[in-house]
């Protein structure tokens, strides 16, 4: 009975921090998808925003990264990591969990690099086309590896189905 | 405080190839894999500590110096990088799975 009250805890806690893991990665990737659009149409009240978001948006980028890695280094490498590569298709952990957990790492700095452009360049954004540029790329390259993240999340998340569903199947 | 464009910058440029040479030479080197989890117990967080300690140390040994603003060239150089870098973890990992 205890026992199945614990695998019950553990399983609902893992899917809790996978969850969150991806609603902080894609509000994270939103917000700065916001930055975008406001400093697209720049104007001192839109730049100020973009400020509030991008700041917003780096808190969520660091806390996906401690939900993530939590669940990376617990409940992954436990309960899931081994059953993916005993399954059909082990390079979903070999390959993308891999890459995910490194590719990650780029997109905190990245979006600590656009606050820090906002930070700086404040209302010259407005005259300042290299600095608007600038923040826009970034912010971009933000959004699509946070999507890229999901996506490969989405990969992983086979990976483990398809690894369960031969064991039952 | 005023955020120095070109030491951020460059921080940010050290934390990516970082991340690159660290993910590439800890799967080639097991010493360094083994130095690495002997940091924080996984070589995953020790990557994360390492990076985070390189970037706001890159940043503040930079800060002193004369802020260039070229800020659409270290644009180019962030992004060339972050697509480059990915592409030789992904490249090495898709590699090292086909070869072994």
């Amino acid at each position: 009975m205890y026992l199945y009250l614990v695998l019950f805890l553990i399983s609902n806690i893992m899917h809790t921090l996978v969850g969150l893991h991806a609603f902080l990665g894609e509000a994270g990737a939103l917000a700065f998808l916001w930055v975008f659009i406001e400093v697209l149409n720049a104007s001192s009240p839109s730049i100020k925003r973009a400020f509030r978001v991008a700041s917003v948006g780096v808190v969520l980028l660091i806390l996906a990264w401690i939900a993530g890695g939590w669940h990376y280094l617990t409940d992954y490498a436990t309960a899931v990591k081994p059953v993916i590569k005993a399954g059909p298709t082990p390079w979903a952990h070999i390959v993308i969990t891999e890459t995910k957990e490194h590719i990650f790492l780029f997109i905190p700095f990245l979006a600590f690099f656009v606050w820090g452009l906002l930070h700086r360049y404040r209302d010259e954004l407005m005259t300042n086309a290299d600095a608007r540029k600038a923040v826009l790329a970034i912010s971009l390259l933000v959004v699509l590896l946070a999507f890229a993240m999901a996506g490969m999340g989405v990969i992983i998340s086979s990976g483990f189905r398809a690894a369960l569903e031969s064991k039952l199947l | 405080m005023k955020i120095h464009t070109t030491a951020l910058s460059y921080a940010t440029l050290v934390s990516v190839w970082l991340i690159v040479l660290l993910t590439i030479a800890s799967e080639i080197s097991a010493p360094l894999k083994a130095g690495l989890v002997s940091l924080t117990g996984h070589h995953w967080t020790s990557k994360g500590v390492v990076l985070v300690l390189a970037f706001f140390l890159t940043y503040f040994l930079l800060r002193k110096k004369e802020d260039a603003s070229d800020i659409a060239r270290f644009v180019r150089l962030v992004i060339a990088s972050v697509v480059i870098g990915g592409l030789m973890i992904f490249g090495f990992l898709l590699y090292d799975f086909i070869g072994a």
